[in-house]
């Protein structure tokens, strides 16, 4: 601020402070002039807003330019989402195989890779040609086979090669198990279970028939070296089913199962048998606003409405209540507690109650994700490389990782 | 500038030209070969893994083909395109489910529209790892705490179990007395 001389008649005489305050000044620490998003579309960009009908503003707000009109700039950097780009784990269950985890600051097109990645893309065992040489039971040679395609098999896929259509099963892309199950006449009915599946560690034991008499007896499988012996995993430890106790078939009296299954490498893309998780899945964290003091007789009903007990009774001291929100996580948006015929309409004094979806808002934060991630069993508890969910998450993020790297060596 | 490479038959000649075309406009299209065996530029069914659908003159406005990739990839990479200040526009479509491949569209404020596509898919593995060296430090922190817990529940029954022990043996001693 120079001085006015000469504009008028008044005179200013700008003294050492003002002189210091003008050089300092900056127009963003003003209080008025807003410097993050306005509070409204903060929440539309982080919220999905569940009303009475349909959730609204789904779809998260990408774009680094979005917000140019109201200066704010939208971009995520590298470095930002490291710094906020949080997990936290819940619960590992006793045998490792259940693992509950919550993802914070990532957003829903990543997060939705991974599970892409960590259903469709990882390798597992299965069986997929099963040779059926005698079945007399009532379950179909078809169905028998589906079912064996759906047991799940201990074996880490990552020791095994994929056997593609022009390969010959041998010893390294094929694991062959058989199964004779018998029922005697005068026995009653018999359950077949997994536990009946005997690993046959030198392969194939059916013979192929061939026209040549004279030839050696060529098996399903061409296996040079006993898997025992190069699998030194499996030395000890033979492969079996994840579970013994899963049903195959009944047998009643007098029939008969004799069968070899060959359990290859596949991806659950191709068919969902190669899944190697028995349930993934992931939601929003939930998020439950008061937007109204619910006083009094009002708790009881908000309390007792939630089959989750979302919500608690808190004392306020003169006999008088209050709800509050103890446990946003159970939310499962069943949106009870804003029902608008639940409950009676009550006039007190002439004056109508409110609808209570005026009471509750109930959102789901965009960018926080609980996952709940179920494996199959994949080798015995005693033995080492299990793979429990928390090493089948590392593998997907690595294929990822690799999809990317062929795309950025193709571009180059 | 350009290598010819032989296709395959069949699908192949829906998504490619034999030889690379540059019509009046100036548009072109560009096949990539390199040299390792496992990132082939021709895929096992005999298609390009990637071309780039562009005009000679003006390098910020591209589409790109990825073979053999599906919504998993195109998804992850069209996320961290749009979260690039320098991107205009950034889509993917799959043109037909039965075909394994997508086109990714991309327009830029004036950098090659390639090397953007190719900073979005480093930046997506730079996170990639982030993600995996987090998750697996939760993990790890997590087990370890269990373990402590774990100790220290039993330590805590150890101790009640011996109290209660102490308890009968001071019981019986009183029995012994009275007889």
């Amino acid at each position: 601020m120079a001085t006015k001389e000469g504009e008028g008649e008044v005179k200013k005489i700008v003294t050492e402070e003002e002189k210091t305050f003008a050089k300092n000044f900056n127009i963003m620490d003003l209080a008025d002039i807003p410097t993050g998003l306005p509070p409204h579309l903060q929440l539309q960009r982080t919220r999905v807003l569940c009303k009475n009908d349909a959730p609204i503003h789904t779809a998260s707000v990408v774009y680094s330019g979005a917000y140019n009109g109201v200066g704010v700039d939208n971009s995520v950097k590298l470095e930002n989402f490291s710094e906020n780009f949080k997990v936290d784990v819940i619960e590992i269950s006793n045998d490792g195989m259940e693992l509950t985890f919550d993802m914070i600051g990532i957003d829903a097109a990543s997060y939705n890779v991974f599970f892409f990645v960590f259903t469709m893309q990882l390798p597992t065992m299965a069986f997929e040609k099963v040779f059926i040489a005698n079945n007399t039971s009532i379950v179909q040679d078809e169905v028998l086979a589906q079912r064996m395609g759906l047991v799940p098999i201990a074996a880490d896929p990552k020791l095994f090669e994929y056997l593609s259509e022009n390969d010959q099963p041998n010893e390294k892309n094929t694991i062959v198990f058989k199964l004779h199950a018998k029922c005697a006449k005068g026995e009653g009915r018999k359950k077949v279970l997994t536990k009946e599946l005997i690993w046959l560690p030198k392969g194939s034991e059916l013979v192929k028939e061939s026209g040549d008499p004279n030839s050696k007896p060529k098996t399903y499988t061409s296996v040079s070296r006993s898997q025992e012996e190069s699998f030194p995993e499996f030395t000890d430890n033979p492969i079996t089913p994840s579970y013994p106790d899963i049903l195959i078939a009944k047998l009643g009296p007098g029939h008969e199962i004799e069968l070899e299954a060959h359990a290859v490498k596949g991806i659950g893309k191709t068919h969902a048998k190669w899944l190697p998780v028995a349930t993934a899945w992931y939601r929003m964290l939930p998020e439950v606003i008061l937007l109204r003091e619910v006083e009094d007789e009002d708790t009881e009903r908000l309390v007792e409405a939630c089959p989750e007990k979302v919500f608690d009774i808190e004392d306020m001291g003169n006999g008088r209540k209050r709800a509050t929100v103890a446990w946003p996580r159970n939310c499962t948006l069943c949106r009870q507690c804003v029902r608008e015929n639940y409950g009676e309409e009550v006039k007190i004094e002439g004056i109508q109650r409110e609808k209570w979806i005026e009471n509750v808002a109930l959102r789901r934060v965009k960018n926080h994700f609980i996952f709940l991630l179920f494996a199959f069993l994949s080798v015995k508890i005693e033995s080492t490389g299990s793979l429990p969910p928390d090493v089948l998450f590392t593998e997907a993020v690595k294929i990822l990782e690799d999809k990317c790297e062929r795309v950025i060596a193709n571009l180059s | 500038m350009f290598r010819e490479i032989e296709y395959g038959q069949g699908f192949s000649l829906l998504l490619a030209p034999r030889q690379p075309k540059q019509n009046e406009l100036g548009f072109k299209t560009q096949y990539n070969a390199t040299s390792s065996s496992k990132n082939d530029a021709v895929t096992a069914k005999g298609r390009s893994r990637e071309m780039e659908h562009g005009s000679f003159t003006n390098d910020k406005d591209a589409s790109f083909t990825l073979a053999e990739e599906d919504h998993t990839l195109a998804n992850a990479v069209r996320f961290m395109l749009n979260q690039d200040p320098r991107v205009t526009l950034a889509g993917y479509s799959i043109p037909h489910p039965s075909l394994e491949c997508v086109n990714v569209r991309v327009q830029t404020t004036g950098d090659p529209a390639r090397e953007v596509l190719k900073d979005a898919c480093q930046e997506l593995m730079l996170m990639n790892r982030h993600v995996r060296s987090v998750f697996d430090k939760a993990v790890s922190e997590f087990k370890v705490e269990q373990a402590r817990l774990a100790a220290e529940e039993e330590e805590k029954k150890k101790a009640e179990e011996e109290e209660i022990k102490k308890q009968r043996d001071l019981l019986a001693s009183m029995d012994i007395e009275s007889d």
